[in-house]
């Protein structure tokens, strides 16, 4: 569902979407909020150390959950205007199983309970000592999933509830997996090509299958990383999404276009509730599913190879705590003060707002970075 | 004879570089007491004053304390309610490495390691310091005994293993050293020093006949001496007790 570029025709359209969605938004954000103090559904200390310290200790009561405005509006609008087979059913699947995953990791967080997880040496131990010998057996052939829950543990926060990062990374390949197989088996043969800013779009084959599967993964899991500051992941989306948009707009991908400007339109509304002091946070139900959707939307417009510029702070956000995990375990020393990057800021005692509006600039300057080169 | 900044070093460990307070020693921390595995130096009790005093306000930051407002005794018990502090072999290796890099050598590469493990092996080429105990100062790879007192100098080790009172080994460095005394620094804990008046300090030998042996002369620490001082019969009761000298 293509028009010719720089349709006016579309671009008007474009508008009256993010017109409507933000008025949408707007108008049911009470409601939610409402809900969700009526159940409990808010931010709580015992397991988030960051927010037992100054400011920060202020966060707690805050609702959380409240990404499900953007999750919700996009999906409805989408559903009755804009669904299009090629350019929408894949970016909403994608954001539906990942908004699942992170709707149920913020309830787990809250109503769960602790569950503990045995730890590497001690199951080695178990493999030297248990009695029955089946039970040895069992642990030597579980021993490459102990090591992988061991070793991405290291990268995630440990609330002691909810779904654990291991999990987390399970499901979301598994996301990552449906979308890379209804691009590659569904789609056909366009899109077995990815394009390379200056450089045309060379056919990579099967190959698609990991490239959408990591863009998935990891875009999710940084948009959610960032999300630690009212009003951050909000803002930064508003200009990650902008820019979609206008390159959709530009190559004249009608479906792709809409959908965008739906979302900007309801992250505006979002925002205007999130910005400091929050009436609600995204949680993980937003981050996640957005931050899917980011990475889904970028590449049906093939524009894949674009997402690390289009979603620059996320993925700041989410180098600078792989780059202090792994400073901290093999140099024993810190690079960042605290990671992710918004905590170091914090801690080097800048304000929230001057953090999150500094990002939103960086953040804007690389949209139009990403706007030039996707010209090319 | 220690160079300028190698002695800067010991100095700041007696006396941290907070700006907030002045003469805050260094506590004594041995993450035997944790077990903590993988963290940053300095909460594993290895770091340097510099990163000591860092960690120390990422934690205040985290945990809402103004540091800013803490004297002296409030901060050094919060470095001790937290964990942050430096073991003796800690201590000693960050002052040493300071010492040789200022000789253009570097330490951690020089001292061997010893292990068999192969995964081991690399774990101590990347992070050394966490690595290095009082043993591996023991090893004959990395030192010899200086058995006369009139041969010893700055730079050199006390070495205690297995000392009957509180059961663990123990390393001295020697700062500096003249006819008539050996002046040396380490970081320890005993036991009547409660929980917050430990870390890091000096003490000095008085040589009162330099043909006998080290603990035939008066050990003065903490205005202490002999039979009250805590670290000369902790040297009295060990198993072992060398003065060595690195071989590099």
């Amino acid at each position: 569902m293509n028009c010719d570029p720089f349709s006016i025709e579309l671009l008007r359209q474009a508008l009256l979407f993010a017109i409507f969605s933000c008025i949408g938004a707007f108008l049911w954000a009470p409601i939610l909020i409402k809900i969700l103090y009526k159940y409990k559904i808010t931010r709580r200390s015992e397991f988030d150390l960051t927010l037992r310290s100054g400011e920060r200790a202020k966060k707690v009561g805050t609702p959380i959950m409240g990404g499900l405005l953007v999750v919700i509006t996009v999906t409805v609008v989408t559903l009755i205007f804009n669904w299009h087979r090629e350019y929408t059913y894949v970016p909403m699947g994608a954001m539906a199983v990942a908004a699942l995953l992170g709707a149920a990791d913020d309830l787990l967080n809250i109503f769960g309970t602790k569950r503990r997880f045995r730890k590497f040496h001690q199951t080695l131990k178990l493999i030297k000592i248990h009695k029955k010998w089946y039970m040895r057996l069992w642990y030597i052939l579980t021993l490459p999933w102990t090591v992988f829950r061991r070793l991405v543990g290291m990268f995630g926060s440990h609330p002691g509830k909810g779904i654990q990062v291991h999990e987390k990374l399970i499901f979301q390949f598994f996301a990552g997996a449906i979308v890379a197989w209804w691009i590659y088996f569904k789609l056909g043969i366009h899109w077995h090509s990815v394009w390379i800013p200056f450089d045309g779009q060379p056919f990579i084959g099967w190959l698609i299958i990991p490239v959408v599967i990591f863009f998935v993964m990891f875009t999710a899991n940084a948009v959610n990383i960032a999300d630690g500051l009212d009003g951050l992941a909000g803002g930064t989306l508003i200009s990650s999404f902008v820019g979609l948009c206008l390159i959709s707009w530009v190559e004249g991908r009608t479906a792709s276009t809409l959908l965008n400007a739906t979302i900007i339109g309801t992250l505006i509304a979002y925002t205007y509730f999130n910005i400091k002091p929050a009436r609600f946070q995204m949680g993980d139900v937003g981050s996640l599913g957005l931050g899917a959707l980011l990475a889904v939307n970028a590449i049906v417009i093939n524009k894949t190879l674009l997402i690390p510029i289009l979603g620059f702070i996320f993925y700041i956000e989410a180098f600078s705590v792989i780059i202090q995990v792994l400073a901290k375990r093999l140099l024993g020393r810190r690079i960042f003060k605290m990671a992710p990057l918004h905590h170091h800021f914090e801690i080097r005692g800048w304000s929230e707002e001057k953090i999150v509006m500094r990002f939103w600039i960086i953040q804007s300057f690389m949209v139009i970075v990403a706007i030039w080169m996707a010209l090319y | 004879m220690l160079s300028k900044s190698t002695l800067k070093i010991i100095e700041d460990y007696l006396s941290l570089p907070f700006i907030h307070a002045k003469d805050i020693s260094c506590p004594y921390f041995n993450n035997k007491q944790s077990g903590q595995r993988g963290q940053a130096r300095a909460l594993i009790g290895k770091g340097t004053p510099k990163e000591i005093v860092e960690e120390t306000k990422i934690m205040a930051k985290k945990k809402n304390i103004d540091l800013e407002k803490l004297n002296s005794e409030e901060t050094k018990q919060f470095l001790v309610d937290n964990n942050i502090g430096i073991e003796c072999s800690g201590f000693v290796s960050n002052v040493l490495s300071k010492h040789y890099k200022d000789n253009n050598i570097n330490f951690f590469k020089k001292i061997h390691i010893p292990t068999k493990n192969i995964w081991r092996k690399l774990i101590t080429k990347i992070r050394p310091v966490e690595n290095i105990n009082v043993l591996t100062y023991f090893n004959e790879r990395n030192s010899h005994e200086i058995k006369k007192l009139d041969d010893i100098k700055s730079g050199d080790l006390i070495i205690m293993l297995k000392t009957k009172k509180l059961e663990r080994n123990h390393i001295i460095l020697i700062t500096d050293k003249n006819n008539d005394k050996i002046e040396y620094a380490h970081a320890t804990r005993s036991s009547s020093e409660g929980k917050y008046n430990h870390g890091v300090r000096r003490g000095e030998i008085k040589i009162i006949d330099p043909t006998k042996n080290i603990l035939d002369q008066i050990w003065i620490e903490k205005e202490k001496t002999n039979e009250d001082n805590e670290t000369y019969t902790e040297a009295k009761t060990a198993k072992t007790l060398q003065i060595k000298r690195l071989k590099f």
